[in-house]
């Protein structure tokens, strides 16, 4: 790496944490203005987490959220995938599943998770089918248009020289998507999180979405608050750690 | 050995074929030039003996004279190397054995000039340089046959000269055949042993020239401008792809029976 590119670095880096330190002293400035029962300081909030933290609560809670989050996070993105690289590839499929994807897309969340519970009962099953049903129709619009712009003069290059298929697979087909699939895994991440916490809240008896139901109804601002700032830290954390450097990895050609 | 029967290829329109009635055949260490102007099919036809294009009727057969199955090099119009590979794993694609593969791609990209770059990714090199890189992916699987679409067009002459010679000195390695397609009659006197030239709508074989010039040969050649201007002067619509059908060309069936063959 030369000089500038770890200058440019660090400078993106600076930025980045000015953001977060902004967002929380303009949440303090809010603090002022309003009544501290309504809106808690940071201050508070971090007490609130840390006495959760304590009990062993968040932690559980949390981890029955994630563990939503990331089943039916990857099963939407299993079937998204394939039924959306299919309807790519093949009019037919395309033309035959079309009208269906764009129902889908429109129905509200909470008719699915709803009519889940209903079906299904409230278990952990229902649970996890209303979140992947509302998250798969996305995931689905996403990777259609990615299989609709792979360049086949490129796979023609592995034909001509008869590469094997599992090589063409891995090295000319799937890097071509993987613009596409990081679009659907981050858009895929912030929505799936949301929807469980409203599954959690309407038909769960555990997970972050059911604690902040507790808390909804005891008007208990500071541990909502808690709970959201816990939940933020984690994504930021997957977003940092995993997903950002998965993305450099596969993206190191593009200088 | 190349033997090729083409009854009729067509695409959307079966009365319009591309291609009809071409036979030829191009013996092993031939290196052979196809010459057409532009939209004559000559693309289309190199796609049917890669095996690219499996719909037509008529028969393609590649062999190797000890009958073991045959190796193919392709080299398109455009570089077409993959993005995200280095310049050493776009090479290195195409082999079939791993670690083998590995020290032959690095000794090709040497060959080509490119030590210096292997680890540079397409977007990172010139278009000469990207084409030298294809140079040597063509020539990576040890070729019996080498399929070439036109793969030094829309580069500075320069570069292409150097192109046609590192062809030349990877050439007389392996000697694998080459079909060379084109539309430049001066390249095609510069690389080939044999010329074929195709007419238009439908392509079909319309003369056949042998060059006996000593190679390496260069554009600025003498004898190489001579040959191209007694060419021309012989057959003024050579290159436009109006020449009428030789009745001496192999397969013209129909030109041959009306002169009561």
């Amino acid at each position: 790496m030369n000089n500038k590119a770890r200058n440019n670095k660090a400078g993106y880096f600076g930025l980045r944490a000015l953001s977060l330190a902004g967002t929380v002293v303009l949440w303090q400035a809010a603090v002022l203005l309003f009544q501290p029962d309504l809106l808690p300081g940071p201050l508070m909030v971090l007490q609130s987490l840390w006495t959760h933290y304590q009990t062993g609560e968040l932690l559980y809670h949390l981890g029955v959220t994630l563990g939503r989050v990331a089943i039916s996070f990857v099963l939407a993105m299993l079937f998204g995938t394939c039924i959306g690289l299919l309807m790519g590839h093949y009019p037919k499929v395309d033309a035959l599943l079309d009208s269906l994807v764009t129902i889908a897309l429109n129905i509200p969340a909470l008719v699915v998770i709803i009519l889940c519970f209903i079906w299904f009962g409230l278990n952990e099953f229902a649970a996890i089918t209303a979140v992947v049903l509302n998250k798969t129709p996305t995931i689905i619009v996403t990777l259609r248009e990615g299989a609709k712009a792979v360049d086949y003069s490129l796979l023609d290059v592995a034909r001509a020289f008869r590469v094997p298929r599992w090589r063409t697979f891995i090295k000319v087909y799937l890097p071509q998507l993987y613009p596409y699939l990081f679009a659907a895994t981050r858009a895929g991440l912030a929505l799936v999180w949301k929807i469980v916490l409203v599954v959690e809240l309407l038909g769960c008896s555990d997970g972050v979405g059911f604690q902040l139901g507790i808390f909804f109804q005891y008007f208990q601002i500071t541990n909502v608050l808690a709970y959201t700032l816990a939940f933020v830290v984690v994504i930021l954390l997957i977003e940092a750690v995993l997903i950002r450097p998965w993305e450099k990895a596969v993206m190191r050609w593009r200088v | 050995m190349i033997s090729v029967s083409i009854r009729e290829k067509h695409f959307t329109d079966p009365d319009k074929p591309v291609l009809k009635d071409l036979d030829f055949s191009v013996g092993s260490g031939e290196i052979v030039a196809i010459i057409g102007p532009s939209g004559a099919g000559k693309s289309t036809l190199l796609n049917l003996i890669c095996g690219l294009d499996k719909k037509f009727s008529g028969d393609i057969s590649l062999n190797r004279a000890d009958g073991q199955p045959v190796r193919c090099g392709f080299m398109f119009q455009e570089p077409r190397l993959l993005p995200w590979l280095t310049a050493l794993d776009n090479v290195c694609l195409v082999s079939e054995d791993k670690t083998a593969g590995r020290q032959r791609a690095q000794e090709l990209l040497t060959a080509v000039g490119l030590a210096d770059a292997v680890d540079l990714y397409p977007n990172q090199l010139s278009g000469g340089m990207q084409r030298r890189v294809a140079l040597a992916r063509a020539f990576l699987p040890e070729p019996d046959f080498l399929l070439m679409d036109e793969p030094f067009v829309s580069i500075d002459h320069p570069s292409a000269a150097k192109l046609r010679q590192l062809l030349h000195e990877l050439w007389k390695n392996t000697r694998p055949t080459i079909l060379y397609v084109t539309h430049s009659l001066s390249e095609a006197i510069v690389v080939a042993d044999r010329l074929l030239f195709l007419s238009k709508d439908p392509a079909r074989l319309v003369l056949e020239e042998t060059i006996k010039l000593p190679k390496p040969r260069q554009l600025e050649d003498n004898n190489v401008k001579q040959l191209k201007r007694d060419l021309l002067h012989q057959h003024p619509d050579l290159l436009t792809g109006n020449l009428a059908v030789s009745p001496t060309i192999r397969g013209d069936v129909v030109a041959l029976l009306k002169r009561g063959v």
